[in-house]
């Protein structure tokens, strides 16, 4: 049952750096033991703030029973922060293009929340949010996972990003997946003014951080990433903007 | 020897010319000639953006009316090329809008396409015609009502598979009133609402509409109201088919059985299996039939298939399982195009029943078809012989073992035969896409029989640079590679450099290919450009023997682009100097 083989993702070198290629592109699955370039050494401090983090805590933890799931950040070492939060997933297989996947993500969706739900024991209020899908065919011992790419911009950089959703489970590890996909690239430069890693960018780790993590909702309007519990958030986000914290601030849009 | 033929003949004669490949012949004969034909070009397709240039384009073609042209590689299609990474059609329009003034037609596909470029289209191009993006991204709504508002000789706007994700519906209200020539409209991308009153009035002043693909905000109830408009259409595709009310069906059943011309159905998201019956009038007139959407299960289908005598097209979700195809087999003799999408990708365990029974069955019945592209979970070498032994004249096959790497389930052995089967005896086999566990065997197969094989997708296949190297010293007619996940590296490339250059592209990602070989390739063979893309940061930073991300080689004439975002290399032969864009 595999989804990737070793020996096609990870190519040692003589540098001593073992690459996870495959996996690597929006997403946060890495092979285990990685030693990841050096931009990293900032990850880890990242890591270490949002362990010490309380409001975090206290957020998730009222929504999940088990923290096992959503606090894995908090509660696990550096190192195993970096194994797959459960069935990887690889990008871009199977081959289907992401308009037919959304199209049927939208029937499918409610039932994700149902799973999760189902593994994480918490259920009373959020279940009003599921619509019924009476077409759905389950099983219910698989995890279902539907790729949902939603569209990440940052201020400042034209280019936007795509990140899959769906190969996250909690704000933690989406959180370190949007800071390496706006880090510092050493060769053009074009972002030394943006290091988002060094400045966390999420308000869920850091008050002082300069961005803040924004999301547009089903309704339209622009909220601030970690306010609600994970599956609500994963229910209604459509897209994902990294702002700086003083614009956000200035906006009435957002809090 | 010189002909003394009038230059009027030989144009007359020419103009009969419609295939590019003939045309491109008979332009190599001799300098007159050559210089006949390209003032007689009227249509041109670039198969690569980058292959070329609007100035070579221009220059060697004064009097193009239609431009059709294709952009990113197609793994983008699957989110395997980062954003940003190119295939700008503004460039193009700006330099075709001054020499140009004549054009008709723009085509397209996975191209990024900004408001400003289809603002420039609408105020260009006095006679505008037909614009159809498919799989484009980069425009709003804006962009759409310059198109509306300007175009008055627009006959067709075929959105097919654009990335419309923020885009309300309001454009279409820029459709002046005295609009009346639309011909094709094809807004079924689209994810907000329109304002229903101003497509119905948009549709009841177009006589001559034969095509209408509306969006999944239509509901089923408003459809009846569209029909009774445009009773002439050949092409529909439905909105969302999910009603409650009951005098809602007695209206579809009238607006339907009113298109006598009606071949084509698509749409049919959230569908409500009580109205599906009023679809039945229509089956036996149908030759394309597009399900693939919403879920319907296997015993409405079948009803709906057997009825479809005529049937030459049916894209379905794998809830048809293997009894419904049995249905298909036996009803639809006519059938040349079949494509069975999953409808629970990431599920390990089979949510339906679906297997290879299915397209076994389907190749017993079905002695026209021509062109498979099939989803399912577990597959044969025998099986594969089979399909391959019933349909000889199969064109494309592309078959996806959801599991990477799974072997015959039977055997448990690789599916190198079964593949090898399939290459062996469809003859005309253009397209294949492989999956399975596949061993270099397999690719020697496809090298020794994929004579005319154009286009190849490899994924988790092969074990060594041998692999490849059958494929590329053998395919004699290969145009385009697609490689992911496999263990070729570059000797194989290196070995076969020539070969590149008489190919469109090849794109490779997560292979062992490392970036001193990509160097020693660009050093090698200047005409083609040779594209490191690598999210990590510039492979300088890294040893030249540590593998590279992402790999995309294509032949040009245009030299290096400029256009690159940052996390792509471009290799290349320095002495050659690029072309510059104009504009």
């Amino acid at each position: 049952m595999l989804v990737m083989s070793e020996e096609s993702c990870v190519y040692a070198d003589d540098s001593g750096l073992e690459l996870g290629l495959g996996l690597s592109i929006g997403s946060s699955v890495k092979p285990p033991n990685v030693k990841l370039p050096e931009r990293i050494g900032s990850w880890e401090l990242y890591v270490t703030k949002l362990a010490a983090n309380k409001e975090f805590d206290s957020e998730v933890s009222s929504s999940s029973s088990s923290s096992s799931v959503t606090i894995t950040g908090t509660k696990r070492s550096a190192e195993s922060l970096c194994s797959p939060p459960g069935r990887s997933q690889v990008v871009g297989w199977p081959p289907i293009r992401s308009c037919r996947l959304n199209s049927s993500a939208n029937h499918f969706k409610p039932c994700t929340t149902r799973e999760f739900l189902s593994k994480t024991g918490a259920g009373a209020k959020i279940s009003e949010h599921i619509g019924a899908n009476r077409n759905h065919v389950s099983n219910e011992n698989e995890p279902l996972k539907m790729s949902s790419f939603l569209k990440v911009t940052m201020d400042g950089i034209p280019i936007g990003r795509k990140v899959d959703l769906n190969a996250h489970t909690s704000y933690n590890t989406l959180a370190q997946s949007l800071d390496e996909m706006f880090s510092v690239r050493p060769s053009t430069g074009q972002n030394e003014e943006h290091a988002v890693l060094a400045r966390q960018p999420l308000r869920l780790s850091d008050a002082l951080s300069e961005y803040v993590l924004t999301y547009k909702d089903k309704d339209g309007d622009w909220m601030l990433v970690g306010d609600v519990p994970w599956d609500m958030f994963f229910n209604s986000v459509r897209r994902l903007r990294i702002m700086k914290r003083a614009d956000a601030n200035g906006s009435s849009d957002v809090d | 020897m010189a002909y003394a033929f009038p230059e009027e003949v030989l144009e007359h004669v020419f103009s009969f010319l419609s295939s590019d490949k003939d045309r491109n012949s008979v332009s190599l004969v001799c300098k007159s000639w050559y210089e006949l034909e390209r003032w007689n070009r009227h249509r041109v397709f670039i198969g690569n953006c980058y292959a070329s240039s609007p100035e070579i384009l221009i220059r060697r073609f004064p009097e193009v009316r239609a431009l059709e042209m294709k952009g990113k590689p197609h793994f983008a299609d699957f989110n395997l090329v980062p954003e940003g990474w190119g295939a700008y059609v503004y460039p193009w329009i700006v330099a075709m809008s001054a020499a140009y003034p004549l054009l008709e037609e723009i085509k397209l596909k996975r191209m990024v396409v900004s408001d400003e470029s289809l603002d420039l289209i609408s105020k260009s191009f006095k006679n505008f015609k037909v614009l159809i993006l498919t799989s484009c991204e980069g425009f709003t709504a804006d962009g759409l009502a310059s198109i509306a508002a300007n175009c008055r000789n627009l006959r067709v706007l075929d959105l097919k598979e654009s990335d419309m994700d923020d885009i309300s519906g309001h454009w279409l209200s820029h459709f002046p009133d005295s609009y009346t020539s639309l011909v094709a409209l094809n807004i079924s991308c689209l994810l907000s609402e329109v304002i229903f009153s101003t497509l119905e009035r948009l549709v009841a002043r177009s006589p001559n509409l034969k095509i209408l693909r509306l969006n999944r905000s239509i509901p089923l109830e408003k459809l009846p109201n569209l029909l009774r408009h445009a009773p002439q259409l050949i092409e529909l595709g439905v909105g969302s088919y999910a009603h409650e009310g009951i005098d809602a069906f007695s209206n579809m059943v009238s607006a339907f059985a009113a298109c006598k011309e009606m071949r084509d159905l698509s749409g049919f998201w959230d569908v409500a299996p009580a109205y599906l019956p009023a679809i039945y009038p229509l089956c036996s007139g149908i030759t394309s039939l597009n399900l693939s959407y919403g879920t319907i299960q296997s015993p409405e289908l079948i009803k709906i298939v057997s009825q479809c005598t005529n049937l030459q097209r049916l894209w379905v979700l794998d809830h048809i399982e293997d009894s419904g195809l049995e249905a298909v087999a036996m009803s639809c003799k006519d059938l040349q195009e079949l494509r069975v999408f999953p409808s629970e990708p990431y599920l390990v365990e089979p949510n339906v029943s679906l297997t290879e029974q299915g397209l076994v069955s389907i190749s017993h019945g079905c002695t026209k078809l021509q062109s498979v592209l099939y989803f399912c979970r577990r597959m044969s070498n025998a099986a594969l012989v089979l399909i391959a032994r019933n349909c000889p004249n199969l064109i494309r096959f592309r078959l996806c073992i959801l599991e990477p790497r799974v072997p015959d389930y039977l055997t448990n052995q690789p599916l190198d035969s079964g593949f090898g089967a399939i290459v062996e005896i469809c003859k005309d086999l253009q397209r294949l896409s492989l999956s399975g566990l596949l061993t270099d065997q397999c690719f020697k197969y496809i090298g020794t029989h994929g004579k005319k094989l154009e286009m190849l997708s490899i994924a988790f296949a092969g074990d060594s640079d041998l692999g490849l190297h059958h494929v590329l010293s053998g395919c004699h007619s290969l145009r385009k590679l697609e490689i992911r996940d496999s263990p070729f590296g570059g000797k194989a490339l290196l070995a076969n450099a020539a070969k590149l250059e008489t190919m469109r592209s090849l794109w490779m990602s997560n292979c062992p290919v490392s970036f001193e070989a990509c160097k020693l390739l660009g050093q090698k063979m200047p005409r083609l450009n040779v594209e490191v893309i690598d999210e990590r940061g510039s492979p300088e930073s890294r040893p030249p023997e540590c593998p590279v991300e992402k790999l995309y080689i294509y032949r040009t004439v245009a030299g290096r682009r400029r256009d690159f975002p940052g996390y792509v290399c471009t290799i290349n032969d320095d002495s050659i100097s690029p072309v510059i864009f104009s504009g």
